[in-house]
């Protein structure tokens, strides 16, 4: 089954295959981790949330309908849960542990471009939690405007107007931490 | 001419997009290739940033997770369940144990210990107290992925993790986490010990795993008592049996 598609292992778990779930698991539980370490740029919470994404993926497979994309399916589920999360939480913490959330460096070359990473994250989490979500889902995540309007019940140019004004937003915040840190 | 919207630049870098007027623009003006340069690092960032590996307690408790809801949803059609628990557990058992197979390296640990280290376990230990499991969780995950030095109040406080905290998914992470530590004859003995007192039989076949591998013969009683006890499991019965056998 390691061949098979995404939307084909689905359906045999929906078809009462549970275990085939675990295919499913490993090839998106770094995505989805990784997408709610940077929206919530929490390794405790993310790591709560990914598995309740799974669990979710296992209760409600009824609902997945055969034939349309299984990824934005995922993230679907996923993006509830963030939603529900910052709905839930009432002090917003302003502090994040960078190795939590940004990937090690395999030597002192990167040093610099870890730095340069710090100050992106932090830019990051100076953005709302809705434009923040946005770019996780079309940078960092790299999916299609197609399938964020899809999830955002919205249409194509519509997100592409967002993403492209929450880029200019990041890249402001970016420099005016960088501008502060070098003096 | 104007300079060029960043908005439009923006697009240029996404879809290649740019009118002509405006190539002939950026070709001139340092402005625009400034603003253009700006937006390129950080689009570039995003794209080429990467993940962080999914730490091996997350995989493990979605795995459990899943073999829990598997459980319920064949109970009702009388499926036994903890055969495919076991099955899971063993697995992410084996995969610890397999750890220990790598060059120990405690000794080298407790020569390097220091005052920050005393420190770093004094927090754990009393993090170890906190109220939510999720917390609970996170600092006994930190106590396996940090490698403090070996210590009677950290293995105290690991031990009565494993024995009394309320939430599986913790006491699982501190049986993983006195893995590293079962080269000490007294943690094999209390690990053995422990088995009498769980009643999960998830933790109850961990355990029995984690002594078979140690060749623990102090597993030997508490593991008699498991197959005289009628009310035990039958998945944990056939499991301790085969210890048995190893262990005699």
């Amino acid at each position: 089954m390691s061949d098979a598609s995404d939307e084909l292992l689905m359906v045999t778990v929906q078809k009462g295959q549970l275990d085939m779930l675990n295919a499913l698991m490993n090839r998106y539980q770094k995505r989805v981790y990784n997408y709610f370490l940077k929206c919530t740029m929490n390794a405790a919470d993310s790591a709560d949330l990914t598995q309740n994404t799974f669990i979710r993926v296992m209760k409600y497979r009824k609902s997945y309908k055969a034939g349309s994309s299984f990824e934005t399916w995922l993230f679907q589920i996923a993006r509830n849960q963030v939603k529900d999360h910052f709905r839930k939480m009432k002090v917003h913490n302003d502090r994040f542990n960078p190795v939590e959330v940004i990937p090690e460096k395999e030597d002192e070359k990167d040093e610099l471009q870890y730095e340069r990473e710090q100050t992106l994250m932090q830019a990051m989490k100076r953005l709302p939690e809705d434009k923040r979500e946005l770019l996780v889902l079309s940078k960092f995540q790299g999916l299609k405007y197609e399938q964020i309007a899809e999830l955002r019940d919205t249409s194509v140019s519509a997100i592409k107007v967002q993403v492209h004004r929450t880029i200019k937003q990041l890249k402001e915040l970016y420099f005016e931490i960088e501008n502060n840190l070098n003096g | 001419m104007e300079h060029i919207e960043e908005e439009l630049l923006i697009e240029y870098l996404d879809s290649g997009v740019i009118t002509p007027e405006h190539k002939a623009h950026l070709a001139e003006c340092t402005i625009c290739q400034k603003q253009l340069a700006d937006l390129r690092e950080v689009i570039d960032m995003m794209d080429g940033m990467g993940d962080v590996p999914v730490p091996d307690a997350v995989q493990f408790q979605i795995s459990t997770a899943i073999a829990e809801e598997i459980a319920r949803e064949n109970q009702s059609s009388g499926f036994h369940w903890w055969q495919v628990a076991a099955g899971v557990a063993l697995l992410i058992v084996g995969f610890a144990v397999g750890k220990l197979s790598v060059k120990d390296q405690t000794a080298e640990i407790i020569a390097l210990q220091s005052q920050v280290d005393i420190l770093k376990e004094v927090s754990m230990v009393n993090a170890l107290q906190t109220s939510s499991a999720s917390e609970r969780l996170q600092v006994v995950n930190r106590i396996e992925s940090e490698k403090p030095a070996s210590s009677q109040k950290l293995l105290n406080s690991l031990f009565q993790t494993l024995n009394t905290d309320e939430s599986p998914n913790v006491r699982y992470a501190a049986a993983q986490a006195l893995v590293r530590f079962m080269n000490e004859e007294a943690v094999r003995v209390r690990m053995a010990e422990s088995l009498e007192l769980q009643s999960d039989p998830l933790i109850q076949i961990s355990l029995i795993s984690i002594l078979t591998e140690a060749q623990e013969k102090h597993a030997i009683k508490p593991l008699r008592k498991i197959l005289g006890q009628e009310t035990i499991n039958p998945e944990v019965k056939k499991q301790a049996q085969i210890a048995l056998d190893i262990l005699i």
